[in-house]
């Protein structure tokens, strides 16, 4: 069931009409008592209530379980009359309460109840109906889709020019909105990554998930590779020696290497924190730094401490979200970005 | 904290106001809660109006205290138990025509009685609900007295808006932040 309320003259039908074409109308003021219980939609809803109180009122008590038992599908138009002084006519005062009742019952099984102002449409409440048909969808088109329904249920979130592919991408990935939020870019990172990538930066993962999610075919194209130092046996080594983490010992091992490097780091909190070291001593200056560890120990500290970077671009995902797919997948939006 | 809740008739304000008072309430158990009702019985039809309130209202754990008109004197006797209270308003548009038609009401002085009164609430009351009625899209210009009583209940209701935490309009059951 669907409901569009709103004052007189909103343009509650229009919008209705435009939304529903190809739908057949009642309409409350004339239609036959029954017909509502077969109708796709009825415009005049409260015309009808009116009707059934003044022809027949013993209907009142059953007409919204009987509508809700055997026309679940209906899409209902009514007026709102409930805000006024309460009417000094008893009928009038009846009417008004009743309808009231019965829009809260009506709106209470809703999957979409929306209110028309100056014939602006206002949602109120929007469940996405519990409907487990499959989908029929190209296997080329999924992922369009994808991004379409994301779009949608973004709705009007305010994003940064330039980083949506990005956002919406994060999202794609993990089906989790928290990413339209959470992700802090510093300032012209997006441009400043895709031009690191064309001047052949290579890129370096804390994880060999992280290297395998990376389009390395792409990257190629512009000379860049996907390095992941983390089973290498002298980081091994280095890391039992000096009691770190693989992490740090693999950031080390990236800075000796000299070369034009983005940090896609999706796990490890130690690599930011080695990073944001070797950074201060000027060891290393990342071309880019993709920080979005997933965890609890010190992930949210190590995010912010990339965060007080002033010379280094960075994508931070703020909080304890984040994870190898997701920095692989930053990389990628970036890689198609550039298409 | 004060929370306004507004509405039009029927619109499931009552229900939604009962079910906040009861969260708040358990944040603090042990605090009492308690129902101010307004309505003043009168005929058939209010008398149904009030049972169906009390139906609503059992088993929530209300102590419900009528006041028709001087919340203030109320607020006062609840301040001389020490205690704090969650309390439930209901409602602002039955104390307006209370104040202003009733033979023991305040009559020109209703706006700053009723104000005075949810002030003094404000100080025994760690939460305060407030039941008000969204009377005003009606273009209708009924009598002159009408006007005014419109006119007042208005004028309470910003103000009451301009000093709550929360306020909220529950249309046809679903609640639409305001304020927060």
């Amino acid at each position: 069931m669907k409901l569009i309320i709103g004052g007189a003259y909103q343009g509650k039908s229009a919008y209705a009409r435009s939304k529903y074409p190809h739908i057949h109308w009642i309409d409350g003021g004339k239609c036959k008592l029954e017909e509502i219980y077969q109708a796709e939609g009825i415009i005049g809803f409260h015309n009808y209530v009116k009707r059934v109180l003044e022809e027949d009122e013993k209907q009142i008590l059953t007409l919204v379980e009987r509508l809700i038992q055997e026309n679940p599908a209906i899409v209902i138009i009514s007026q709102e009359i409930g805000y006024g002084l309460v009417p000094v006519d008893s009928f009038e005062r009846r009417y008004r309460e009743e309808m009231g009742r019965i829009c809260t019952r009506i709106a209470s099984v809703s999957s979409c109840v929306e209110r028309i102002l100056c014939g602006i449409p206002i949602l109120l409440k929007n469940r996405r109906e519990a409907k487990m048909e499959i989908e029929e969808v190209k296997p080329g088109d999924i992922e369009e889709r994808s991004f379409e329904m994301i779009s949608e249920e973004l709705g009007d979130m305010e994003l940064i020019p330039g980083t949506e592919p990005i956002v919406k991408r994060c999202i794609h990935t993990s089906a989790d909105f928290d990413y339209g939020k959470n992700l802090v870019f510093s300032e012209d990172v997006v441009s400043k990554g895709m031009e690191a990538i064309r001047k052949g930066a290579s890129i370096v993962t804390d994880t060999q998930m992280g290297k395998a999610g990376i389009n390395k075919k792409k990257l190629a194209q512009y000379g860049g590779e996907v390095y992941c130092f983390m089973s290498d046996e002298d980081v091994a080594a280095e890391a039992i020696k000096n009691g770190t983490t693989r992490a740090t010992a693999s950031m080390n091992k990236a800075a000796k290497r000299g070369e034009k490097l983005i940090f896609a780091i999706g796990n490890a909190p130690t690599a930011l924190i080695q990073l944001h070291k070797l950074i201060q001593k000027g060891d290393i200056n990342p071309e880019l730094i993709i920080a979005v560890p997933v965890g609890f120990v010190n992930v949210v500290q190590s995010k912010e401490m990339i965060l007080s970077l002033e010379n280094t671009p960075y994508i931070v995902a703020k909080g304890r979200k984040g994870g190898s797919n997701i920095a692989a997948c930053i990389c990628n939006a970036l890689l198609y970005m550039m298409d | 904290m004060i929370h306004v809740i507004t509405g039009g008739s029927g619109s499931g304000k009552s229900a939604y106001a009962e079910e906040e008072s009861v969260k708040y309430q358990e944040k603090n158990p042990g605090e009492q809660m308690i129902y101010v009702a307004t309505m003043v019985p009168g005929g058939k039809e209010t008398q149904r109006k009030i049972q169906r309130h009390q139906r609503l209202r059992q088993g929530k754990g209300f102590e419900t205290i009528e006041c028709y008109t001087g919340v203030e004197k109320l607020a006062e006797k609840l301040q001389s138990t020490g205690n704090t209270y969650t309390l439930l308003l209901e409602c602002m548009s039955n104390l307006v025509a209370n104040e202003l038609y009733m033979e023991e009401g305040a009559g020109e002085q209703a706006v700053e009685e009723i104000l005075k009164g949810i002030e003094g609430l404000r100080k025994v009351c760690k939460n305060l609900v407030i039941v008000t009625n969204e009377v005003h899209s009606d273009g209708r210009m009924i009598s002159k007295e009408m006007e005014h009583y419109k006119q007042v209940l208005g004028r309470i209701n910003v103000r009451l808006a301009e000093q709550a935490d929360y306020v909220t309009e529950v249309v046809y059951g679903i609640p639409m932040e305001v304020k927060r």
